[in-house]
């Protein structure tokens, strides 16, 4: 969640940036940071974090680790840790998410889904092995 | 084997003084190889080739930014290494790999600290920091998956593969594999140390393809060659073997 923890506005850690003056059509995959402020039309889906600012408009379903709608929403919303809608969020799609805010003010017509948020694989590093097992 | 090109300005009798110490030094410090001057009746296309047909293994660039941004093109075709040794006025590229002007980037050469660094290919020619479409209206589609077009006013559209400017909030880095496409206000010229506080969008990509609404837009790379729309842009990974100093900005 380090993208969410800083000021509006800021896009330290920030790798997308969907701006306002620009529209976006088709399935957007990213590995990064994404800011959408602009139109997407398609689906979204990332493996880190998402913002979907107030002036957004996004026709697409959303997958990402966390999230934080600000904005309009046309499209299911998957958040893998925790998804927040800010008081001017417009949702209209079901949600699934393992942690839920809402703002007062939100709007989400849809189905809420909770799911058990998956831990983390422990990776054992060859070093750690071999010191466990040398008596 | 060291193979020197020296751009045609150097002709000139004001830069006479600053070549002769260049020659002295490389005589110095033992890195001696054949030099050419580059002239109207001498290609720097022609004259690179030639080297490396005779064994050049590293192609030492004696100008500015223009001649630099023209043999990078050149360079990125064969297994040869880039030198640089920056005299001119617009020096930029050497700032950015970290080499001094004049004599003193004999020495980094001589110390041959090495980066393969990735290029960005418009059509069928290499650029080093950017490919520049002045406020238009386009549309690009990107890695084959989605299409990115303007909302309103025009805005000028880059795909960046080096940004120089250390501390700026989306700098992009030559040896990370993927390219940046920026949209934002128009900049007041070609710079590669332009503000960042002009972008408004930005999308990390592998491909793209431009099109123009105007095919008679001049697309650029690096601020100097044209490319004609529609312009198929690729990430070269790993193309350009450079030396560079240890003030480089990467």
């Amino acid at each position: 969640m380090a993208m969410f923890n800083r000021e509006e506005g800021e896009a330290h850690g920030v790798e997308t940036i969907i701006g306002p003056s620009v529209k976006v059509e088709g399935n957007f995959v990213g590995s990064g940071n994404v800011v959408v402020d602009g139109v997407v039309n398609g689906s979204i889906k990332t493996t880190k974090d998402l913002r979907i600012g107030d002036r957004a408009k996004v026709k697409a379903d959303v997958d990402a680790a966390n999230i934080i709608v600000a904005g309009e929403v046309h499209g299911n919303v998957k958040a893998g840790g925790r998804l927040e809608l800010s008081a001017s969020a417009k949702v209209f799609g079901n949600v699934e998410t393992s942690s839920l805010t809402v703002a007062q003010g939100a709007i989400l017509n849809g189905k809420c889904m909770m799911v058990k948020q998956e831990p983390a694989p422990v990776v054992v590093e060859k070093n750690d092995m071999k010191k466990r097992t040398t008596p | 084997m060291y193979y020197y090109l020296f751009d045609s300005p150097l002709a000139d009798k004001r830069y006479s003084a600053i070549v002769n110490r260049i020659e002295f030094r490389i005589i110095e410090l033992g890195i001696n190889g054949r030099m050419d001057r580059l002239s109207i009746l001498k290609n720097m296309q022609e004259l690179i080739d030639s080297a490396v047909k005779h064994g050049a293994e590293t192609i030492v660039i004696v100008g500015d930014d223009a001649a630099i941004a023209r043999a990078v093109s050149i360079v990125a075709n064969y297994k040869v290494t880039l030198g640089i040794i920056p005299v001119g006025e617009h020096l930029e590229i050497p700032k950015a790999l970290g080499i001094p002007e004049g004599e003193a980037a004999c020495d980094v050469l001589s110390k041959r600290v090495i980066r393969t660094i990735d290029l960005g290919k418009a059509n069928d020619q290499y650029f080093l920091f950017s490919l520049d479409v002045p406020a238009q209206q386009v549309s690009v589609e990107c890695d084959g998956h989605y299409r990115i077009s303007l909302l309103g006013v025009p805005r000028a559209f880059s795909i960046r593969n080096f940004s120089t400017e250390q501390h700026e909030r989306h700098a992009s880095d030559p040896e990370d594999g993927i390219l940046e496409a920026i949209i934002g206000e128009e900049p007041s010229g070609w710079n590669p140390f332009r503000k960042a506080q002009t972008v408004e969008s930005v999308f990390p990509l592998h491909t793209a393809k431009i099109v123009c609404n105007d095919a008679s837009i001049p697309v650029t790379l690096d601020g100097g060659s044209v490319v004609k729309t529609p312009v198929t842009v690729e990430v070269a990974p790993k193309k350009l073997r450079v030396v560079v100093g240890k003030d480089r900005h990467f």
